[in-house]
């Protein structure tokens, strides 16, 4: 793989480029989906391929192949080089000029303890046999759905600037659901999506069979559950839900390319735009946005992004202001930064990398806090487990979230179990009306594995985590019209 | 080459059964923003996916080489899972052999279009853009898509079709506008004509007004439709609506919806041509799903129809609902007082029971007042039912093909509607 990818960065350092890089990538995965008692997905795959990003006369080409040979590289090279000379006669005046980076010369390799593709399939199945089973038992559940992911990602990244890098990333992920029939009415309660870059060692931790019937019996309590009215309300969120909540309205609007335009046509443009930064009050003083690539476990923990730009950490939000985004290194220049955060990922060989969410979180409070004690200090409120329904506007202000689970909090305990909470809000409302955290006991790293962005749509990873926090006077109401 | 592969792999199986899927992407998409080309990119891509059956136990694998060392190894990992999966309790085998009429969906000139004549062409929208003092961004995919089944009882299917999709967004200081299209051939895209109709509605909507959240008649165009009943079609499944999970639960036979309201399933039609079978090769019929109103039937697959005595239907991706004669500027002229949506985004479920879903306006929310656009608004949150939509129908007006990306490259045929009533629940700030 090493000679070929260096192979091909010969080949384009004599055709008088202003840049190229190669990425051979080779994929691998499991993916298991058992409904009810029955295995519905038992796949293995398998995806190998290379792809050559040529940037010629200020503007790109990019082509892949899935034959990985000799012959193919010089095909393809010349074919990503043509296209960048057609994209060069629809550039206008701009040229892409890349930030600079150190060449490096690495490997990189995810830590882990137990290799997942060396677990048997028939574990695997008999453990979501196993929830099902449990989940199945309990009354008015009809369906059970769970699910096991696992994905090993080879890479040789090389660039006509003459960095090589070897990366392995392995990842894990198992999740599960139950549907509740009854009182004229449906409802699920899901154990959601808790992936991480580790091995199987992280599924064994999960308590998967521990917390089936739990799961399965507050479905079917949200059966009974009360709807809210419409009323203006204290919130306390859980890990779990505001890893969402981050992602969509933190997460997104601080990709710089989405900023500058790149994506207005789907994924949409954002409101923190250049002229905010540094000045801009995006949440309370509290509130402090961190992003990390160098997170262990973090989905986005790669040891260097997809352009070779090495992991980092960083703020975006510090004690509420506005400090930074997320860049590659095409876009970080047009803003005057000399160097890219290593934000550029594709999701497969024959992907162009684009601007992505990192690892990121909001820190925990540096004052002692449990749950508990945010709740005590509410009146009046709505305690929110998980992740529910979700929508935002293309410039990342308006926002609507659900969640999985739903408590009232009545002068500071949480009291009676409700379903169909949503809240409105607008982003920087939302994160200045922040005034409580927990501690760094009470953070929690959560995962995205199905990140939707581009054109044609890519799917990228990333770890988004929290503490458990407190909002004051958010807009409440119920899902139903 | 497919086929012969598919019958070697077939007779190297250990398997009871033995299915062999391809799906085979030759595409080219040039992304532009900015006014200029941002990527430009060639994907040649072919995944083989072979499925292996002991008895009831079932495994599949996958890989996307062509050499077939690195085929016969995927199945030799397929037969391997599948003597370790579990037994399914609800397994079926795979179809009998059945002819499928083939639909000609291919026209070469669309894959003769090089990226070249893609970047003069834009060339000519982008300095169209310049001089308007506008910015585009959008994306203009062309090429082709092979999909095939083969399995082990004999039964083929395979599909060949071209693609070109082309959609713009234009953005003034505080306006937007889109558009999309989607053919099988490239000789029907007028690229000038798309650009005119998204920028027509960015210079429409300059300076938008604040609008109060409220229910108000709507106008909702093709694009933002389709994407709305993707949630209602998502809910059309017999199993859900027999486990009490759907709104369609006991609803066959009744009459939901306005009687203007026809929905279903055709993949001959002449106005969307669809691929004619489902993902596992199943032949795709005529489908009525909502005739004038009344639910008809469901979606049922081969395990749920035999266990309910059903007929199965297959698994279709690409649905049509019927369309009127009026044009969208005429539709307009009926309206006193209401707003015309371009494009939803976002949409999400909030209740699926009762399909309520939530999603926001872009790129052309427009007033009605007295039968004429007044004026651009900012743009709203809504949380309405798509069954009211439905149901709230007054009129239909001219539909188009809308492309939705799947696993087959196909579109839904949608029309505009005019609808008394939808609920806008709050705004934003552009």
């Amino acid at each position: 793989m090493k000679e070929l990818a260096l192979y091909a960065m010969e080949i384009l350092k004599g055709r008088g480029v202003d840049y190229a890089d190669i990425r051979i990538t080779r994929y691998n995965y499991e993916s298991f989906i058992v409904q009810d008692l029955s295995p519905k997905l038992v796949n293995v795959e398998e995806t190998y391929g290379f792809g050559i990003r040529v940037l010629y006369d200020g503007a790109w080409g990019f082509a892949s192949s899935s034959r990985v040979d000799k012959k193919e590289i010089e095909k393809i090279a010349k074919r990503a080089l043509d296209i960048a000379k057609s994209s060069s006669m629809a550039r206008g005046d701009f040229r892409v000029k890349l930030a600079s980076e150190p060449v490096h010369v690495d490997k990189y390799l995810t830590p882990i303890e137990i290799d997942p593709f060396s677990i048997p399939v028939e574990e695997k199945l008999n453990l979501l046999l196993k929830i099902n089973e449990t989940m199945l038992k309990v009354k008015e559940i009809v369906k059970a759905i769970s699910r096991m992911q696992f994905r090993r990602r080879e890479q040789i990244f090389a660039s006509t600037e003459d960095s090589l890098i070897e990366t392995i990333i392995y990842t894990s992920n198992a999740s599960y659901t139950a549907f509740a029939v009854g009182n004229n009415d449906t409802q699920t309660r899901s154990f959601q999506d808790y992936p991480l870059n580790a091995g199987y060692e992280h599924i064994k931790k999960l308590g998967l069979i521990e917390n089936a019937e739990r799961i399965a019996e507050e479905a079917r309590m949200k059966l009974y559950a009360e709807e809210p009215d419409e009323e203006v309300l204290d919130l306390v969120l859980d890990p779990a839900h505001l890893s969402l909540t981050i992602h969509e309205s933190v997460g997104h609007p601080t990709e710089l390319d989405r900023v500058l335009g790149y994506e207005a046509n789907f994924a949409g443009r954002s409101f923190a735009t250049p002229e905010k930064l540094g000045k801009f009050r995006y949440g309370s003083p509290l509130v402090n946005f961190i992003a990390d690539n160098t997170l262990p476990g973090g989905l986005a923990t790669t040891g260097y992004d997809d352009e070779g730009v090495e992991c980092q950490k960083w703020y975006i939000v510090k004690e509420g202001i506005l400090v930074g985004y997320s860049t590659t290194r095409e876009v970080a220049p047009l803003i005057g930064e000399v160097r890219s955060r290593g934000s550029a990922r594709a999701d497969n060989f024959y992907s162009f990398p684009i601007n992505r969410i990192p690892n990121l979180y909001l820190a925990p409070g540096n004052e002692k806090a449990t749950p508990e004690e945010l709740i005590q200090d509410v009146k009046r409120g709505i305690y929110i487990e998980g992740r529910g329904s979700y929508s935002i506007d293309q410039m990342r202000l308006n926002f609507q979230f659900g969640g999985d689970l739903f408590y009232r909090i009545e002068n500071g305990k949480k009291t009676k179990m409700l379903k169909n909470v949503i809240y409105q809000s607008i982003t920087p409302e939302f994160w200045n009306s922040l005034d409580g955290l927990t501690d760094e006991r009470f953070w929690e790293p959560r995962g995205f594995l199905t990140c939707g962005k581009g054109e044609p749509i890519q799917l990228a990873q990333m770890t988004n985590g929290a503490p458990y926090a407190r909002f004051r006077k958010i807009r409440t109401g119920r899902g139903r019209r | 080459m497919k086929e012969v592969i598919a019958e070697k792999i077939i007779k190297e199986s250990s398997g009871d059964e033995t299915v062999v899927y391809f799906m085979s992407y030759n595409r080219h998409y040039t992304r532009f923003a900015e006014n200029r080309i941002t990527q430009n990119m060639a994907r040649d891509v072919t995944e083989i996916n072979i499925e292996v059956h002991f008895g009831t136990r079932k495994g599949s694998a996958a890989t996307t080489s062509l050499n077939y060392e690195d085929i016969k190894n995927t199945l030799k990992r397929a037969e391997q899972i599948a003597r370790h999966a579990p037994e399914d309790p609800e397994y079926v085998p795979p179809l009998e052999p059945v002819k499928i009429k083939n639909i000609e969906r291919f026209y070469e000139e669309t894959l003769n279009l090089t990226p070249e004549n893609k970047a003069l062409s834009l060339r000519k929208v982008f300095s169209s853009a310049s001089r308007h003092g506008v910015k585009v961004a959008g994306l203009y995919t062309n090429g082709e898509r092979e999909f095939a089944v083969y399995n082990s009882r004999g039964h083929e299917a395979y599909h060949k079709s071209s693609e070109v999709s082309f959609s713009i967004t234009v953005q003034g200081e505080n306006s937007s506008g889109y558009t999309a299209f989607f053919d099988e051939n490239i000789e029907r895209l007028d690229l000038e004509k798309e650009y005119e109709r998204a920028f027509k509605k960015q210079e429409l909507g300059k300076n938008p007004k604040e609008v109060e959240p409220g229910i108000y008649k709507v106008i909702i165009e093709p694009v933002a439709l389709s994407n709305l009943l993707l949630f209602l079609y998502m809910q059309m499944d017999a199993r859900a609506a027999d486990e009490g999970r759907s709104f369609f639960s006991g609803k066959i036979g009744e009459k939901i919806f306005n009687e203007l309201v026809n929905l279903y399933i055709d993949p001959y039609s002449k106005v969307n041509p669809a691929i004619p079978f489902d993902g596992e090769g199943f032949p795709l019929g005529y489908i009525n799903l909502i005739d004038r109103g009344v639910v008809k039937s469901l979606i049922c697959d081969r395990y749920w129809a035999k266990k309910t005595g059903r007929k199965p239907t297959g698994r279709p991706f690409f649905f049509n609902m019927d369309d009127g004669q009026i044009d969208v500027e005429d539709l307009i002229k009926e309206v006193d007082r209401g707003i015309l949506v371009t494009r939803f985004w976002y949409i999400r479920y909030v209740d699926q029971k009762s399909i309520t879903v939530t999603g926001m306006t872009r790129d052309g929310t427009f007033m009605i007042e007295d039968g004429k656009i007044a004026y651009g608004t900012k743009n709203m949150r809504f949380n309405e039912s798509v069954v009211n939509v439905l149901k709230n129908v007054l009129k239909l007006g001219k539909g188009k093909r809308v492309g939705v990306e799947y696993w087959g490259s196909g579109a839904n045929y949608i029309p505009t509607v005019l609808v008394s009533e939808f609920n806008f629940s709050s705004k934003t700030k552009f």
